[in-house]
């Protein structure tokens, strides 16, 4: 038996067909999912009403005490001067003793274990979790056994926790606590760790009127500022977790605050959203019939008072090429066999046939409706190629010289050792496409954000045909260029025809009408964010409106209705 | 319905369309069955639904439905011993050998010993081929969602594919299966 390395063992797994789900059944399930998720939302409507109905009191004498607190903290906050990130003290998977962490961390360390005392006793484990931030693990016996007792993070340099982990508390089963236990405990958890820092911070209900986790966040000349926030998880014993989900905050004294100024008008803001969708076209899954239909890209944030758009740490749009003018041929590639296949892979593409055969996989692969598809394999050669059919015809292929592979998150399209440059390697690549691009298509865009199917010595293009200068998403091509030998590694036609006109554009309602919809449901608020700026974090913050990017915002540019 | 309601109805159809593909995948992986894959897919997302009002970014939405997704393979797992039930079902799906030359058939044989082998290994160290191997996920990723440190998805990964590799010789020598790995 020959044994393959780990890459070609992993490649097997990657490239069994059935890995793929089939599009029926994520359509069938799509549906019925929408069936559960209204009746869970009836059931827990009706339950909600009866609490709130019960806890309106309680709600209300708490406003009425904690008012006076809070004018006096954004009156009054406290201010922690230091602008200058610290060099990393620990490296990441650095592994070391509890004595040879920091002085800010020893700091925190004692009011932990003031709130948990038995942390005292335990003998942890500390490693770099990344550069400059530590993990701390604290164990306990258990028949033998070392189990997870606590885990926290901190930053070296500050001491702050980034995330902190009770797995005991955790794995015991405890009812959900009182609105005022859940927020009387955990105010006393972050206080002790925060000191006079938990003043800037004001207290929150977490998302659906839930106790479970208390969220606060800081907040500065009335402001929130966005991202600095901790969640603290309770139940009736006590806290669980406390978490920072975009990671502890660097210090920013108050006084880096710019005070509120001339922020932009509604209609202003009505204008700058407008101008943060897109419309774009796309064919219904079911009918194959065109929409036009208008979406959110948006880096989540923009400047109160210029409009500009502003980069936050969890970011991220399609990033969109210029227009690439094409000339379609319309070539289609009979493929009705394993010998057809191969003819097509040597004449139209030039490989290297010799010694080579295809075999289909009788595993059937997953289908649209009325598509019959088919993958070929190759056995012989140096080279493994996959060859993809629809309904008898060519529609895309894999080769693999030798097993590599590159996670797309990592590759950001810098292939190794290249030779050719990306501007080279896509001119190779619109040159091959054209011959194959569907006579309707005149014009292409690349989104240069998705890198699929990624190998690490090749460019990634993924080219979306324009309809009237509007993305069609449903007509894609991939081309990967070997950036080493100019060598097409992949082609994948995803090309779906169309099943009726397209909308016409001029029958969409405005940008205006549409972002008036969106923000009734979703509207801006007004905050701080710490900007990233050339993929650093700038400790200078900014004002700026939030726009909603977690909500699944798809407008059908012609009725003005959602798209569910 | 109130904009929250809303909302949550958006969510869930966003949610839907980015992540069942992945979750699928995951748990074609690590169960190596269509049907069964396609059963949990479903289970998993009721799940997300019910829970929805809970997540706490605590993590990213992709890793915190992949960590739902572990928990309900692994309690898959142990009801049905899944390792016995879809050996059997993975060779049903094998292509006929017949007429194939010999090299091509050394490979599909041995591609079939190694789906067996990792189907033979613990769910701890099946998960950390399937998530950090074959779907590639940074090991960052991996520790988020299997709930352990990065030190030890690095540590099992490289275990795990030691150990996939020493069950599918096995199981070619031998002609059969073993117990499960440890």
């Amino acid at each position: 038996m020959k044994f393959p390395s780990d890459e070609e063992v992993l490649q097997e797994f990657r490239n069994r067909p059935d890995a793929v789900p089939r599009s029926e059944f994520l359509h069938t399930l799509e549906r019925k999912l929408v069936e559960v998720e209204q009746q869970h939302r009836s059931r827990s409507k009706m339950r909600r009403t009866t609490i709130r109905l019960g806890l309106s009191a309680a709600v209300l004498l708490a406003v009425f005490f904690l008012a006076p607190i809070f004018t006096r903290l954004i009156t009054h906050p406290e201010s922690i001067m230091t602008t200058k990130p610290e060099a990393p003290l620990v490296l990441k998977g650095q592994q070391l003793k509890l004595a040879e962490v920091s002085p800010a961390v020893k700091q925190t360390l004692e009011k932990l274990f003031n709130l948990v005392p038995e942390l005292k006793t335990m003998e942890p484990k500390v490693i770099g979790k990344e550069d400059g931030v530590y993990e701390i693990v604290f164990y306990q016996k258990e028949q033998g056994k070392e189990q997870r007792y606590v885990s926290v993070e901190m930053v070296a340099a500050t001491g702050k926790i980034s995330n902190y982990e009770n797995e005991k508390a955790m794995n015991e089963e405890a009812p959900s606590p009182t609105e005022e236990e859940a927020k009387q405990m955990s105010a006393a958890f972050l206080q002790a760790l925060l000191g006079d820092e938990f003043k800037q911070y004001q207290v929150s209900q977490n998302a659906n009127n839930d106790w479970s986790s208390v969220a606060y966040t800081r907040y500065e000349n009335g402001l929130p500022v966005f991202l600095d926030r901790y969640y603290v998880g309770v139940n009736s014993k006590g806290v669980t977790y406390v978490n920072t989900p975009e990671g502890a905050q660097p210090p920013v004294s108050s006084e880096a605050f710019p005070k509120p100024g001339t922020f932009l008008s509604e209609e202003e803001v009505i204008a700058k959203v407008a101008s943060l969708i897109e419309l774009t076209y796309s064919l219904e899954k079911d009918t194959g019939k065109p929409l036009l239909t208008y979406s959110l890209e948006t880096t989540g944030y923009f400047h109160a008072e210029t409009g500009e758009d502003v980069e936050s740490v969890s970011s991220h749009t399609s990033r969109y090429s210029d227009v690439i003018s094409v000339k379609p041929g319309g070539k289609k590639l009979a493929a009705r066999d394993a010998d057809e296949v191969a003819k097509v892979m040597a004449e139209e593409f030039g490989i290297d046939m010799n010694g080579v055969s295809f075999e289909a996989d009788e595993r059937i692969l997953p289908d649209k409706k009325g598509v019959e598809g088919t993958l070929y394999k190759s056995s012989g050669g140096t080279e493994k190629i996959m060859v993809y059919t629809n309904n008898k015809e060519l529609t895309g292929f894999q080769i693999r010289g030798k097993i590599e592979t590159a996670s797309s998150t990592q590759h950001d399209n810098k292939p190794a050792n290249a030779k050719l440059t990306y501007e080279e390697a896509k001119e190779k690549a619109v040159q091959f496409l054209e011959p194959y691009l569907d006579s309707s298509v005149k014009e292409l865009k690349i989104d240069e954000s998705q890198i699929m199917m990624p190998t690490s010595t090749a460019y990634s293009f993924s080219f979306f045909a324009l309809h009237d200068g509007v993305v069609v998403t449903d007509q894609n091509y991939l081309v990967n260029v070997d950036g080493q030998t100019g060598q097409i590694v992949n082609f994948m036609d995803n090309f779906m025809k169309p099943i009726g006109p397209f909308p016409d554009l001029d029958t969409a309602i405005s940008r205006e009408e549409a972002v008036k919809q969106f923000l009734q449901s979703h509207p801006v608020e007004l905050g701080y964010i710490l900007p990233v700026e050339k993929e650093t974090l700038q400790l200078r913050p900014l004002p700026v409106y939030s726009v909603d990017t977690r909500a699944y915002f798809l407008l059908d540019a012609i009725s003005g209705k959602l798209v569910k | 319905m109130d904009a929250r309601e809303d909302r949550g109805q958006q969510d869930i159809s966003g949610i839907y369309r980015m992540y069942s593909k992945e979750v699928y995948q995951y748990l074609y992986h690590f169960i190596g069955s269509r049907e069964a894959a396609e059963d949990l897919t479903q289970e998993v997302f009721v799940r997300v639904i019910k829970s929805l009002h809970r997540f706490e970014e605590r993590s990213s939405m992709r890793t915190w439905i992949l960590h739902i997704a572990k928990h309900v393979a692994i309690d898959e797992y142990r009801k049905k011993r899944l390792q016995t039930i879809f050996a059997g079902t993975l060779l049903k799906l094998l292509p006929s050998t017949e007429g194939l030359p010999e090299k091509e058939l050394q490979d599909k044989e041995e591609r079939t010993h190694f789906e067996k082998a990792l189907l033979q290994l613990k769910p701890k160290y099946r998960n950390v081929i399937v998530l950090r191997g074959i779907r590639e996920y940074t090991v960052k990723e991996t520790a988020e969602i299997l709930g352990c440190t990065e030190a030890k998805v690095k540590v099992d990964f490289h275990r795990a594919m030691k150990m996939v590799k020493e069950v599918a010789l096995h199981i070619y020598e031998k002609g059969a299966g073993v117990n499960e790995i440890s």
